[in-house]
């Protein structure tokens, strides 16, 4: 199994929220990552880096610093005050290799610890398009589609084909909506 | 013949699409399959849909791009971007097909189950496949007496046939542009009838094309004309034995016309191409009710054109209307033909022929050029055969079915001169369209200009061979009264200018787009004189024949 990015902290069927070990070391935008049995499946939404504690807002602290590393350098408290989040997307599951598509039937539990997907899963997963349809429907922001999609065909032996093939699947779920559509194609191509 | 129209075929078939929409007046919208691609589609080509309980049989009259949005054709990036058009035309785009369903097929074709027209629609998303050479066979019959191989369907090789027995019914029509083929598809379809023996024919060759030989101008050769390829079963007459002997034609008997023959109907008919007056046409009948029936024409001929003036008051005709008449109908001593008295009753000769089942070609000569000489000919002969058939078919009524005169079709060329509305009511022809098959005797009507033939002579026409034609008027008139007129009115603005027809009416279960079939060469000749139909399993053509190996045999 991949490397372990970070553990739940917020989780329901139709997505869940992960803290990354590491501050800024999440995975791309659109990455699919898994977690918890039966595993769950997501895609990466977003990407967030906020303070650990809300009631404390951040301050600009570099203007006599050369660059900002230097900032990180002077102040290394803030690598445990700032954390980085992530969203993701549930588009689904596996119990016993047994791929399917669609929500589970519980969330994952809390501090279950999450991996970027291998590619043996992305692989089962690509052989059909219906997470598309939780994907545009979710309301999430349709870069998000493009960018899984380029995700996905990045990690596959022969991408273009996929690529295709996700575009005539897309043209399916968005009809009458071409403007949308163009626009997602153009982010593929 | 048990043939099994099942749906194991359809794998051999190349599966064009689906339906998703019609209905069975305006036909059904098929989307094509991804795989197929529109250029390989033809308009007029058939299909078969398996629907959910029956097969049926159609006809493409329209194809269409269309896209699952209209937005489709607003934007650049379906052009500029390869991945973007690679996307949309694999998806958004696809091919449609319009097909009007003509027959239905029975699952199993047996001896008492035949091909229906089509009285409803395929389900949703039935199957449509092109059809194979098998269903084409199985809806237009195999080639045997009564069905004539006409030609192929288009992108086919399978082989259309025509009922002749339906075809000879009721009158038929040969209609197309000059220059189409016409006349090489008459000549085929005579050599049909001729081979069928199912009826005789009587052929008012006006350009000498039919008999012996005719030509072929696109390929700039000479082919054989009817009695050279059925020697005992066609008698060639001619009206100009000069030209015969000059174009080394042979020719079986001379026609003559006496003046006694000429009625004063047949001055009626002349009266556009005499160029005479309602009035001087009319005088006619009085000058055969004053001067005697049979004799008329000769003594008015004879009159010096005083004499014609003086007599005119006596007689209660207008004077110069007289005139004119006796002025015009001297034309009639230039027409070699015409004569005071025939040496030959001609008509008692072909009717004789026809009757022990020939067919008679009636070469015009140089006559057919002047059309004055063809009508009256061709009007004053029908008229004469038609009375004949006339008295013999009722002769015949109350005795047995034998006795009826045989089958006779009649083939005119030019035929609105003699059809068309201000004569059609006047003529033999026209008589011979309307009173149909009572008289066994029908119309093969050859013609350029359908839509100048009269409308009511037309709804009796019940097959229509059409080539192409493109005068809005002539195919509107061509197509009047056919169901699925507006699709096929596309099918005939868009035929081929050489060896293409499409066929519709009785003789052909649904109207169909043909290549017509050679003609011309030694094997084409061949094919019509001994028919793979035609041979007995000893391997001859006829009982004759077999008898006479019979005999040689003992």
């Amino acid at each position: 199994m991949s490397e372990r990015i970070g553990e739940i902290i917020e989780a329901n069927t139709n997505g869940f929220t992960v803290h990354c070990y590491k501050l800024y070391e999440s995975p791309p935008l659109g990455s699919i990552i898994q977690s918890g049995i039966p595993t769950i499946f997501g895609v990466i939404s977003e990407i967030t880096t906020e303070p650990l504690d809300p009631s404390r807002p951040i301050i600009a602290i570099g203007q006599n610093e050369p660059t900002e590393d230097e900032i990180y350098r002077s102040n290394p408290q803030l690598n445990n005050l700032l954390c980085t989040r992530l969203t993701a997307l549930t588009i689904g599951y596996s119990n016993n290799e047994n791929f399917s598509h669609g929500l589970p039937p519980h969330p994952p539990r809390i501090h279950s610890f999450v991996y970027l997907s291998d590619n043996h899963y992305i692989e089962s997963l690509a052989k059909s398009f219906d997470f598309l349809h939780l994907l545009l429907s979710s309301g999430t922001n349709d870069e998000v589609v493009s960018a899984c999609l380029r995700q996905i065909s990045q990690k596959l032996p022969d991408g273009y084909p996929f690529l295709i093939e996700s575009g005539q699947a897309l043209a399916t779920e968005l009809i009458g909506q071409f403007p949308r559509l163009n626009a997602i194609l153009r982010r593929l191509s | 013949m048990i043939v099994e129209n099942n749906m194991a075929q359809s794998n051999e078939q190349s599966l064009l699409g689906h339906v998703v929409s019609g209905s069975l007046r305006d036909g059904i919208e098929i989307r094509m399959g991804n795989q197929v691609s529109v250029e390989d589609i033809k308009e007029g080509t058939y299909v078969t849909i398996h629907g959910q309980k029956k097969s049926f049989f159609g006809l493409i009259t329209n194809v269409k791009l269309m896209t699952t949005d209209p937005n489709l054709q607003f934007s650049y990036s379906t052009t500029d971007n390869p991945f973007i058009s690679e996307v949309i035309s694999s998806s958004m785009t696809y091919g449609s097909l319009s097909v009007l369903p003509m027959l239905t097929l029975p699952a199993v074709l047996g001896a008492d189950q035949t091909v229906e027209p089509a009285k409803t629609v395929p389900s949703h998303f039935s199957q449509v496949f092109q059809a194979s050479e098998r269903d084409v066979e199985v809806v237009f019959g195999k080639e045997d007496q009564t069905h004539f191989f006409i030609g192929n369907p288009l992108d086919m090789e399978t082989k259309v046939c025509i009922n002749l027995d339906e075809l000879i019914k009721r009158s038929s029509a040969v209609f197309g542009k000059s220059g189409t083929g016409k006349t090489f598809l008459t000549r085929i379809l005579l050599a049909g009838l001729i081979q069928s023996d199912l009826a005789s024919s009587l052929v008012f060759d006006m350009h000498n094309e039919y008999g012996s030989t005719g030509q072929d101008r696109d390929r700039g050769r000479r082919v054989s004309g009817l009695k050279q390829i059925f020697e005992n079963k066609v008698s060639v007459f001619t009206l100009d034995p000069e030209n015969s002997k000059r174009r080394q034609a042979k020719y079986d008997f001379e026609v003559q016309i006496g003046y006694n023959e000429i009625e004063p109907e047949d001055i009626q008919l002349l009266r556009e191409t005499l160029n005479l007056s309602d009035i001087a046409a009319d005088a006619a009948y009085t000058l055969e009710r004053v001067l005697g029936p049979k004799k008329w024409l000769q003594r008015f001929l004879e009159m010096e054109i005083d004499e014609v003036y003086e007599k005119a008051v006596a007689w209660n005709i207008h004077a110069q209307s007289a005139r004119s008449l006796h002025n015009r109908l001297s034309r009639f001593k230039r027409i070699g033909f015409m004569k005071p008295t025939a040496i030959d009753d001609s008509v008692k000769r072909m009717l004789d022929l026809l009757g022990k089942g020939k067919h008679v070609i009636l070469e015009f000569g140089r006559y057919g050029d002047n059309l004055t000489a063809y009508m009256l000919a061709a009007n004053l002969l029908t008229r004469r055969i038609h009375d004949r058939y006339v008295y013999m078919k009722e002769e015949a009524e109350g005795t047995t079915k034998a006795n009826e005169p045989r089958p006779l079709v009649i083939c005119i060329e030019e035929a609105h001169r003699f059809l068309n509305p201000a004569v059609a009511h006047q003529t033999i022809f026209g008589n011979i369209a309307r009173e149909l098959r009572k008289y066994n005797v029908t119309l093969m009507i050859v013609d350029q200009r359908p839509s100048a033939i009269d409308s009511e002579v037309m709804s009796q026409i019940g097959t229509k061979v059409a080539c192409q034609l493109d005068n809005d008027r002539d195919i509107d008139a061509t197509l009047a009264g056919t169901s699925g007129s507006r699709e096929l009115r596309s099918v005939l603005s868009k035929l081929d200018s050489k060896q293409q027809a499409l066929i519709f009416g009785h003789a052909v279960p649904l109207p169909v787009l043909i290549r017509t079939r050679e003609y011309g060469s030694d094997g084409s000749y061949a094919d019509l004189t001994r028919p793979s139909w035609h041979t007995t399993d000893f391997g001859v053509e006829t009982e004759e024949e077999l008898e006479e190996r019979l005999k040689e045999l003992f």
